[in-house]
């Protein structure tokens, strides 16, 4: 509950920024993963974004419930070495009656630190739809996942994770900014299932525009076959 | 309101499936609950140690306390029994603070491991005695002491890629060499 109402004030606290425009709503998340030969590993994932509140120009925040989009993402990884990993993947995403197509392709590290774990992603991705033109993007996200009891996550344990991300992006000469953090709550149920649950704070279009602001909730969980 | 149902599943699913698996765990705990003579030893062979963290260990069978803490700038974890009996003492170490012989033999070792990197040292000492172990830790002498060395690596053995924990007599001498689990990262990487 409390964080539902630190949800709603955080919400709250972008939409009072006069000419802004926030956005507010759900974000579930399932990713199920398939590994082989140690190395090669296949994901799949399903990401639906739902709007529950909405704040334009010049107008309050309110209740406007609005469904967004599902993303249905397939990537294939390689293990360089147990903290390096290198992927490649396809995103299908239905939004608003189109289909829009985005290929991947990243590079990410995972390695542990004494009671932390720290990780690195960098991602490209170039994303086609069928109204407006080719845009490529270049993401960079820093991550830490901390225990909340001893140096190390066990089986049955909650965790603490935080991410920030840079992404800029481009499309027909119009150069674009998105930031992005993140803060979740996790826990292991073993060494194959986790769910984690928190906000996603996003902020883009400030370069040419009203400033968007959007806080998503984020119920995420992961499961390796 | 159907993802919060398919969540909820979820969510009791999989508790009941992890109450069937077997699980090591490892979790900080007050003092208060750490055995009175461990505390007594602790404060006897190091006193001038103040913050220490003490933690509590499950791994199969196995159940143990650790007190770790910090001395000289190096991070050292003291592991006690469930009796409160001193098990070993371990303490990291910097490759360059490594003897010169042992690190040339554990060096030719290492060579032999395909795409070898070194994650961390930490030397060992232990004692059936614990006052041997005591007298060892306040007199910075390991003469009457077992010393091994406990070292993580990355590497490839036979064909397997992943994190490595040996063993290693004062020698350099390869006695155990277990491979390490490692969490997937599909979190961080998606």
């Amino acid at each position: 509950m409390r964080g539902f109402i630190f949800f709603l004030g955080l919400a709250w606290a972008f939409s009072a920024q006069g000419q802004s425009i926030v956005s507010a709503g759900l974000l579930p998340e399932v990713n199920v993963s398939y590994r082989w030969l140690g190395k090669w590993r296949i994901t799949g994932q399903v990401e639906s974004m739902q709007q529950v509140w909405r704040k334009n120009e010049f107008s309050e925040l309110q209740g406007d419930y609005k469904y967004i989009r599902t993303d249905f993402t397939s990537v294939v990884s390689y293990k360089l070495n147990p903290d390096l990993t290198l992927a490649g993947g396809y995103l299908l995403r239905f939004s608003e009656g189109e289909t829009i197509h985005r290929s991947i392709q990243q590079i990410s590290s995972a390695y542990k630190k004494i009671g932390v774990r720290i990780g690195h992603r960098l991602r490209t991705d170039q994303t086609f739809e069928p109204t407006e033109s080719f845009e490529f993007r270049l993401r960079y996200r820093f991550s830490a996942e901390l225990p909340l009891n001893g140096l190390s996550i066990n089986d049955r344990e909650w965790y603490l994770i935080a991410s920030t991300e840079f992404i800029g992006s481009v499309q027909q000469r119009d150069w674009d900014y998105e930031h992005r953090v993140l803060g979740s709550l996790g826990y292991n149920f073993n060494s194959s299932n986790k769910i984690e649950t928190g906000l996603d704070y996003r902020l883009n279009r400030f370069l040419n525009d009203a400033p968007r602001h959007s806080v998503w909730w984020t119920i995420s969980y992961f499961l390796n076959l | 309101m159907r993802f919060t149902l398919f969540f909820v599943f979820l969510i009791l699913f999989f508790s009941i499936k992890a109450q069937e698996t077997k699980v090591e765990k490892e979790f900080a705990i007050s003092p208060d609950l750490v055995p009175a003579n461990a505390i007594e030893w602790l404060a006897k062979t190091y006193p001038k140690i103040e913050k220490v963290k003490w933690y509590y260990e499950e791994s199969g069978t196995s159940k143990s306390y650790e007190a770790k803490f910090k001395r000289n700038r190096a991070r050292t974890s003291v592991e006690f029994g469930e009796d409160g009996i001193i098990e070993d003492i371990e303490t990291i170490l910097r490759w360059k603070s490594v003897s010169s012989p042992l690190k040339e033999t554990l060096e030719k070792r290492f060579n032999a491991f395909e795409k070898f990197k070194l994650r961390k040292v930490q030397l060992q000492w232990s004692s059936p005695n614990s006052k041997v172990l005591q007298e060892a830790v306040i007199n910075n002498d390991d003469t009457k002491v077992l010393v091994r060395y406990e070292v993580e690596y990355r590497a490839e053995i036979n064909g397997k890629r992943g994190y490595w924990e040996g063993l290693f007599d004062h020698q350099g001498k390869l006695l155990e060499n277990r491979r390490m689990v490692i969490r997937a990262t599909d979190n961080f990487d998606f």
